[in-house]
C-alpha cells in the first residue's frame, strides 16, 4: 500500500481556488510577492492587479520571499523547502519550478549576495549555499535549541547577524562570520515571535508571546523601550525601509500597529489598524515607507496607506477661531452645531453666533449673532444648493450660502423640537416635528431657488413621539418615519393614510432610514439601529417582510449606505470613529475622537473618501480621509479567518459555512471563486452544522442547544438571510450541543425536523412558522454524531450515529410520536464522524460511513416486506491515515472522502468491492469538511477547515 | 490552566478530582494500558514532559516499589512519592543527557511523552513543533531504551504523520495508533503506541552536549541533501482504547451536582500576565 498513501490519479482532481493563511509577502519595487500557501502571486502594487500565480511547491507552503541584490532571481522558502527561480522566467512562464528540501524547518531566508543564499532553520543553524553547484557550508553559534522564529541581518558594514528566537532562551544573537553569540536578550517571557536588526545597525526589535514589543541599543545590548497594545500574540515586526526609528508589527488580535521610538522608555503608537483581517491572525506583512501590507489567516491581503496625508486631522481650538475672526466669544461659548457646503463650513455657537470657514484658504469669518438661536438651533442643509438651513425654536429657518443671510417664517407659530431634511431630483423637502403628539407635522417643499412650493400637514401616526430618520419615496408619494423602539411609519401622502410597523428589531433608536428601491407600490429600505442591528426590508404599505438583519458586534452604527451593492455603515466604537464595509468584512478607517457622547459630528462622502467633522476637547477637530487604493485596498479577496467547521451548497451555487468564529457566512461560487455577502452573528459559539432545508430554507446548529432556521430570499439579485426561528433553550448547559438535525419537507414552509444532541438526546419537531414537539428520546449517554432521514414508501425511518462507532435505526410512526428500533449495529471502533446516506432505488439506500479510526464502510440498507436490514458493501479499515470528516457524493457509485491528514480521496464501490481511485493533497489544514454541486455541467468540490478550497471534479 | 465551567462539567475531570488525580490526563495512561498492558513487567522509566504529573502518578501507583521514575518538563512539578522531577527543555541536547545520567548505565523499560507545544494557530508550524518534540523524545529512547522496551507518545493526527509511523516502523516491532476514550473525538490527539524496541543494526548512537535532534538523526539519513526525500508513508492500525461503557469524553452529561473539590492544578502565570494587568489598569491606551 505504500505511496498510494498520499498520491494517485491526482489529475482526477483539479485545484481551482484555494483561500487560506497568507505566510510570506515582501515588497520589492512596484511588486508585492505573496506565499499563498504553497501558491506564489505577484501582484502590481500600482494597478493592485496580480501579475502571476503559480502553485511553485508541491505540498509546502511558503513562509520567507526575498529578491536577489540585482533583482534578477526570488527565493522562496517554508516548512523544509526551498527554490530560487529566476524572476523573468517566471514573468514568461518558462521558469522550472525546482524544489529542494533540507531536513529541518527553515525559519527564513535571504540572499547573502547574488549567487549565494543563507537559510536559517530550527536548530539555529545556517546553511550557506552556493547557487552555482550548490555546494553549501552549514554554520552555528553552538546554541541549538529550537527557534520560533529569527532573521538574518545583512548590515550596511557588510556584516551579517543572525537574531534568533527561542522557545525558552529569549534572544540569541550570533556573528556569522565569528560564530560568536553576541547577546543574549532576556528580558522577554515566553516564546519569542519575532526578532530583527535594523539595517545600520542601530536598534533591534523582539516580541513574544508577552505581548510586548521591545527595543535594543544593537551597540549595548540595553533595553530601551517596550511598546504596549496587543491584546494577544505579536507575530511580526518590521522596521520602516528608511527611518529605522519607526516600526510595523501585526499579530493574533487582528491589528497592524505603527510604533515610532521617541526616546522616551515607551514606544509611541503612531496608528492602529484594527480589524483588517476576518478572525484571528494576521501572519504577515512587510512595510515600505508609506504603505504596509498584510496578509491574514483569512487568506485576504490588504494594503494599507501609511500617508499621513491621506488621514488627515486640523483642529482648531475654540480660542484660535475667536482670534482668526476678531470676535469675542464668550467663556464657557462652545460649538452647538455645523455644515458643511461645497467651500465652506457653517458654524453656529451656543451663543447665536454665527461663523464661517473657508476651507481653501482656511479661515474664520463672523458673520453674525442671532438672537433666536442663542441656546437653540438645529443646523441642516441641502449640499446641492449650497444652502444652510438654521432652524430657531420657533420653526423660522435662517438661510445662508455663506455669505447672505435671510430669514424664511415658518408661520407655525410653535414651538418645534426638531427639523429634517431630504432631498432628490431638484426637490427640497423640510420636515418639522413638534413636541404636541397631536399637532401634525409639517412638510414643506422647495423648488431650485429654494422657494417654498408647496406646505403640507401630515397628522402623526398613534404613538409617534420623536422622531429620529425620515426619508420620502417620490414615486409612490410615501413618507417614511422612523421612531423609537425601531418603529417605522409609512404615510401615503395622497390619502395621508398611514401604517405603523413597530418592533422591527431589538434595539431603541433608529438612527438612520434609507430607501434602497422604489418600485410601483412597493418600498425596500434600510433601516440602521444605533445599538448595531441593520436590516433590510420590503413593503407594499401593508404589510412588511425583512430579508436581511444582523447585529454588528463591533460598535453603534450611526449610519450608512449602499455602495456598489456593498454595505458601508459608520458609527462609533469606544473613543473611536470608524467606517466598516459589512459586506467585505474589514474595518475601513478609524480615527480617535473620544467617542461620541453627546457630541456633534458630521460624516461627508465624498468623491474619492470622506470627512469627518466633529467637537473633541473644545477644539473643532476636521479629518479628511482619501481612499489612495481601491476597493479599500483588498487585494485578494479571502474567507472566514478562524477554522471552517461545516459547510453546505444550495442553489445556484449559494454556499453557507460556519467556522470556528461563530459565523455564518453566506456566500455564492462564482467563476470558480467565492463571493461574499453576508456575515451573520446570531449563533454564540460552538458551531456544528449547516444545510440547506429547500431552496427557502437554511438550518444551523451549535453549542448552547441552538438551532436556527434561516428564510433565504434575494434584494437586488443578492442573496439574503434572515434568522426566522429558533429553537428555545431547556437547559443551562453552554456544552449542551446540538451535533446534528435533518428535515423533510413537508410544504414549502413546514417541516419536520430531526435535532440531536451532546447528551444523547434525540428529537422530532414539526416546523411551521414555529417549533412545535412531537417526540423526544435518549439514545443511551454517549454523544450522538449525525442524522438524517429516510423513507421507505410512506415509513420513515431515523438514523442516528454515535460516539460509540454504532448505527440505530429507528422506525417511526406515520404521525412521528411513536418509535422503535429496528436496526442496531456496530460499524467503527469508536465515533461515527462522517455519514452519507442516499437513495438509491424504491428499496435501498447506501449508507456511507467514515470514523476516527480511519476506517470508511459502503452499507446497503434494504427494506424486504416489513423488515429493514443492513447489509455491509465492503469496509476499508485503511482508508486513510488519520480521522475521516466528511463524505460527499460525486454519483451514485463514487463518493469524496476528507480526513485530517489532508489527503482527499476518491472513491468508488461495485458489488462487494470499495476502491480508491485517486487521492490528492489538500494545503487545507484540520480538512474538516466538503460538499459537491454542479455548475454548468461542471462537478465542482469544495473543501474546508483552515482556509476553503475549490475543485474541479 | 485555571477550571472553566467546562471543565466542571466534564466528567473525567470530576473522576481525576475524587481518585485524586493531578489531571484528567491519568485516563488515557490507564486506559492504554488496559489495551496494551504496558505496565508489565517494567521498573525503569521515563515521562517526559510529565507536569502536572497525573502520567508520573499512576506509574508511582502502579509500577513495582524499587522502580526508577524519571519525570520531566518545562514547568515546575510538585513532588511525587519514588519519582525524581526535573524541569527542562526535552528538545535541549543537555536535558537527554542530563535523564541519561541517572540510569548510570542501566537501560529503561518504558518511555512515555504526553507533551505538546503551545499552539500558535500555524498548523504546519505546530506539527512541525509537536514532531520535534516526539523525536527529542524517541532521541532518548534510541539511547536509553533496552531491546524490546516500549515507547508511547502523544501525536497530532494531521498532514505527515504517516511519515513518522513508517520511521517508528523502522524501530519498533509494532506502531500502532490508539486513542483512549478519555480523548475527545473532536481533538486531533491520539497515541502512537510503539511496542518491541529493535535497534537500527550498525548504529551506535550516542548523545552529545553538543548535538542537537536534528544533528542526531542526519547520521541515519541517506538522502542526498537538497533532494526532496523519497517519503515512505505508513498507515498503522487504529485502537480504541477503553470500555464501550467508559465515560464518553464528547458527551454532555446532565444532572451533575456543584463540584466544590479545589482545582487539581495550581495555575501557572502565563507569559503575558503583565498584559493582562496592564490593560486592566487602563495603561494599554493609544497615546499620540
Ligand atoms: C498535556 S501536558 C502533560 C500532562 C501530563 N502527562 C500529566 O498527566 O499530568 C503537556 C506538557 O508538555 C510540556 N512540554 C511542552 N514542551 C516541552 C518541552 N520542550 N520540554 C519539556 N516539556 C514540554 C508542557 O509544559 C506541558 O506540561
Amino acid at each position: 500500500m505504500n505511496n498510494e498513501i498520499s498520491c494517485l490519479n491526482e489529475d482526477k482532481f483539479k485545484p481551482v481556488t484555494p483561500y487560506g493563511p497568507i505566510t510570506a509577502i515582501k515588497i520589492h519595487n512596484n511588486y508585492i510577492y505573496v506565499g499563498y500557501g504553497s501558491l506564489l502571486k505577484i501582484y502590481n502594487i500600482e494597478t493592485q492587479e496580480s501579475v502571476f500565480q503559480t502553485q511553485v511547491f508541491k505540498r509546502r507552503k511558503i513562509h520567507s520571499i526575498d529578491i536577489s541584490p540585482n533583482g534578477e532571481s526570488v527565493l522562496l522558502s517554508g516548512e523544509k523547502s526551498f527554490m530560487v527561480a529566476n524572476l523573468s522566467d517566471l514573468f514568461e512562464e518558462k521558469a522550472e519550478y525546482i524544489e529542494k528540501s533540507i531536513h529541518e524547518w527553515i525559519i527564513t531566508s535571504c540572499f547573502s549576495d547574488d549567487s549565494t543564499i543563507l537559510l536559517l532553520n530550527a536548530y539555529n543553524n545556517v546553511y550557506q549555499i552556493n547557487l552555482s553547484d550548490y555546494t553549501y557550508e552549514k554554520i552555528h553559534c553552538n546554541e541549538k535549541s529550537i527557534l520560533y522564529s529569527g532573521s538574518i541581518n545583512i548590515l550596511n558594514d557588510g556584516e551579517i547577524y543572525i537574531a534568533a528566537g527561542t522557545v525558552m532562551n529569549g534572544v540569541v544573537i550570533w556573528n556569522l562570520k565569528t560564530r560568536k553569540i553576541v547577546y543574549n536578550l532576556k528580558d522577554h517571557e515566553g516564546s519569542i515571535f519575532g526578532v530583527k536588526i535594523d539595517q545600520t545597525g542601530k536598534f533591534i526589535i523582539s516580541c513574544s508571546d508577552d505581548r510586548s514589543i521591545k527595543l535594543y541599543d544593537f551597540r549595548t545590548g540595553n533595553l530601551l523601550a517596550n511598546g504596549w497594545g496587543h491584546g494577544s500574540r505579536i507575530w511580526g515586526l518590521s522596521f520602516f525601509k528608511s527611518e529605522n526609528d519607526k516600526i510595523m508589527s501585526i499579530g493574533e488580535d487582528c491589528t497592524l500597529r505603527i510604533w515610532k521610538f521617541d526616546g522616551t522608555d515607551q514606544l509611541v503608537q503612531l496608528r492602529l489598524y484594527e480589524n483588517c483581517h476576518r478572525g484571528k491572525h494576521i501572519w504577515s506583512g512587510d512595510v515600505d515607507d508609506d504603505i504596509c501590507v498584510t496578509g491574514g489567516a483569512d487568506g485576504k491581503l490588504r494594503i494599507h496607506d501609511l500617508n499621513e496625508d491621506n488621514q488627515n486631522v486640523e483642529k482648531y481650538s475654540i480660542d484660535e477661531i475667536s482670534e482668526t475672526c476678531q470676535f469675542d466669544l464668550m467663556k464657557n461659548e462652545f460649538i452647538r452645531d455645523f455644515y458643511e457646503l461645497e467651500t465652506c463650513l457653517i458654524l453656529l455657537t451656543s451663543n447665536g453666533h454665527l461663523i464661517k470657514f473657508e476651507k481653501e484658504i482656511k479661515e474664520f469669518r463672523y458673520m453674525g449673532h442671532y438672537s433666536t438661536l442663542i441656546n437653540f438651533g438645529i443646523v441642516k442643509g441641502f449640499k446641492e444648493l449650497g444652502i444652510v438651513v438654521i432652524a430657531d425654536r420657533q420653526g423660522d429657518l435662517l438661510v445662508t450660502d455663506g455669505d447672505r443671510t435671510e430669514w424664511i417664517d415658518s408661520k407655525i407659530n410653535r414651538t418645534i423640537s426638531n427639523i429634517f431634511t431630504y432631498s432628490q431630483e431638484h426637490q427640497y423637502f423640510i420636515l418639522m416635528d413638534c413636541p404636541n403628539p397631536n399637532i401634525p407635522y409639517i412638510l414643506y417643499k422647495f423648488n431650485d431657488s429654494f422657494n417654498i412650493v408647496e406646505v403640507k400637514e401630515v397628522p402623526k401616526p398613534e404613538k409617534f413621539i420623536t422622531i429620529s430618520s425620515i426619508a420620502l419615496d417620490l414615486e409612490n408619494n410615501w413618507l417614511v418615519l422612523a421612531t423609537k423602539k425601531i418603529t417605522i411609519g409609512i404615510i401615503d401622502l395622497n390619502s395621508m393614510e398611514s401604517k405603523v410597523f413597530r418592533r422591527i428589531s431589538q434595539g431603541d433608536t433608529i438612527s438612520q432610514i434609507s430607501i434602497i428601491n422604489p418600485s410601483k407600490n412597493n418600498l425596500d429600505l434600510l433601516i440602521l439601529a444605533r445599538d448595531g442591528i441593520y436590516t433590510y426590508l420590503r413593503t407594499n404599505l401593508s404589510s412588511i417582510e425583512i430579508y436581511q438583519q444582523n447585529k454588528l458586534t463591533r460598535g453603534f452604527i450611526e449610519g450608512g449606505s449602499i455602495q456598489n451593492n456593498e454595505l458601508i455603515l459608520y458609527g462609533f466604537k469606544s473613543s473611536y470613529f470608524y467606517v466598516w464595509n459589512e459586506t467585505r468584512q474589514i474595518e475601513i478607517m478609524n480615527q480617535y475622537c473620544g467617542g461620541n457622547g453627546h457630541r456633534q459630528y458630521k460624516f461627508i462622502k465624498q468623491n474619492n473618501g470622506f470627512r469627518f467633522i466633529y467637537n473633541f476637547k473644545n477644539y473643532l477637530c476636521i479629518c479628511e480621509f482619501q481612499h489612495r487604493f481601491k476597493d479599500y485596498g483588498l487585494i485578494n479577496q479571502g474567507t472566514h479567518g478562524r477554522e471552517i467547521r461545516d459547510l453546505s451548497i444550495g442553489e445556484n451555487g449559494l454556499l453557507a459555512i460556519i467556522a470556528e468564529d461563530s459565523t455564518i457566512s453566506l456566500n455564492k461560487i462564482i467563476n470558480g471563486g467565492v463571493k461574499h455577502y453576508w456575515s451573520m452573528n446570531n449563533h454564540i459559539s460552538g458551531m456544528q452544522r449547516i444545510k440547506f432545508m429547500n431552496e427557502n430554507y437554511l438550518g444551523s446548529s451549535a453549542a448552547n442547544e441552538e438551532f436556527i432556521i434561516w428564510k433565504l430570499n434575494s434584494m437586488d439579485d443578492i442573496p439574503t438571510i434572515y434568522e426566522v426561528a429558533r429553537l428555545e433553550k431547556t437547559k443551562d448547559v453552554p456544552d449542551l450541543r446540538i451535533m446534528d438535525f435533518d428535515s423533510i419537507e413537508i410544504t414549502s414552509d413546514t417541516f419536520m425536523i430531526a435535532t440531536v444532541y451532546s447528551d444523547s438526546q434525540i428529537k422530532i419537531w414539526n416546523y411551521n412558522k414555529g417549533f412545535n414537539l412531537i417526540s423526544k428520546w435518549i439514545y443511551k449517554s454517549c454523544c450522538v454524531l449525525n442524522v438524517q432521514f429516510c423513507t421507505f414508501g410512506d415509513v420513515v425511518y431515523l438514523l442516528i450515529a454515535t460516539t460509540d462507532g454504532f448505527i440505530s435505526v429507528y422506525k417511526l410512526t406515520n404521525d412521528y410520536k411513536n418509535h422503535s428500533v429496528v436496526l442496531r449495529t456496530q460499524l467503527h471502533q469508536s465515533s461515527i464522524k462522517a455519514i452519507n446516506l442516499y437513495k438509491r432505488d424504491d428499496d435501498h439506500y447506501i449508507l456511507i460511513t467514515g470514523g476516527d479510526d480511519n476506517a470508511i464502510t459502503v452499507n446497503a440498507l434494504n427494506q424486504k416486506g416489513d423488515v429493514l436490514s443492513i447489509d455491509l458493501i465492503d469496509r476499508d479499515e485503511f482508508a486513510a491515515s488519520s480521522t475521516i470528516t466528511s463524505i460527499s457524493k460525486v454519483n451514485d457509485t463514487e463518493f469524496v472522502v476528507t480526513s485530517v491528514d489532508q489527503i482527499v480521496r476518491l472513491w468508488s464501490f461495485k458489488d462487494t468491492t470499495l476502491k480508491c481511485n485517486a487521492e490528492k493533497f489538500t494545503t487545507v489544514a484540520d480538512t474538516g469538511c466538503s460538499d459537491i454541486t454542479e455548475i454548468n455541467n461542471e462537478k465542482i468540490l469544495v473543501i474546508g477547515g483552515a482556509g476553503l478550497s475549490l475543485w474541479n471534479l | 490552566m485555571g477550571k472553566t465551567s467546562k471543565d466542571k462539567r466534564d466528567l473525567y475531570y470530576r473522576r481525576a478530582k475524587e481518585e485524586g488525580w493531578r489531571a484528567r490526563s491519568a485516563f488515557k495512561l490507564l486506559q492504554l494500558n488496559d489495551e496494551f498492558n504496558l505496565f508489565d513487567g517494567i521498573k525503569n522509566v521515563v515521562d517526559l514532559c510529565a507536569a502536572p504529573g497525573s502520567w508520573s502518578q499512576v506509574l508511582s501507583q502502579k509500577l513495582p516499589e524499587d522502580s526508577k521514575i524519571i519525570a520531566v518538563d518545562l514547568q515546575p512539578m510538585t513532588p511525587i512519592d519514588n519519582v525524581v522531577t526535573l524541569q527542562a527543555d526535552i528538545t535541549h541536547p543537555k536535558t537527554l543527557t542530563t535523564i541519561l545520567h541517572h540510569f548510570n548505565g542501566e537501560l529503561a523499560d518504558f518511555i512515555c511523552s504526553d507533551g505538546a507545544p503551545d499552539i500558535t494557530g500555524l498548523h504546519d508550524l505546530d506539527e512541525y513543533i509537536q514532531s520535534q518534540l516526539i523525536l527529542s523524545a524517541l532521541q532518548l529512547s534510541i539511547c536509553l531504551l533496552k531491546p524490546g522496551g516500549k515507547f508511547i507518545a502523544k501525536i497530532f493526527r494531521g498532514k505527515d504523520i504517516d511519515l513518522l509511523y513508517s520511521q517508528l516502523s523502522n524501530l519498533f516491532e509494532q506502531v500502532i495508533c490508539a486513542k483512549p476514550k478519555s480523548s475527545r473525538s473532536t481533538s486531533l490527539e491520539a497515541f502512537v503506541v510503539c511496542l518491541g524496541y529493535k535497534p537500527l543494526p550498525g548504529w551506535k548512537p550516542k548523545l552529545d552536549l553538543n548535538k542537537s535532534t536534528e544533528d542526531f538523526f542526519s547520521e541515519i539519513i541517506t538522502d542526498k541533501e537538497f533532494d526532496i526525500p523519497e517519503e515512505t508513508r505508513k498507515m498503522v492500525k487504529f485502537i480504541s482504547c477503553g470500555d464501550i461503557n467508559d465515560i464518553d469524553s464528547d458527551a454532555t452529561y446532565n444532572n451533575l451536582d456543584k463540584l466544590t473539590l479545589d482545582p487539581i492544578q495550581k495555575p501557572t502565570a502565563p507569559p503575558y500576565k503583565k498584559a493582562l494587568e496592564m490593560r486592566r489598569n487602563g495603561e494599554f491606551n493609544r497615546r499620540l
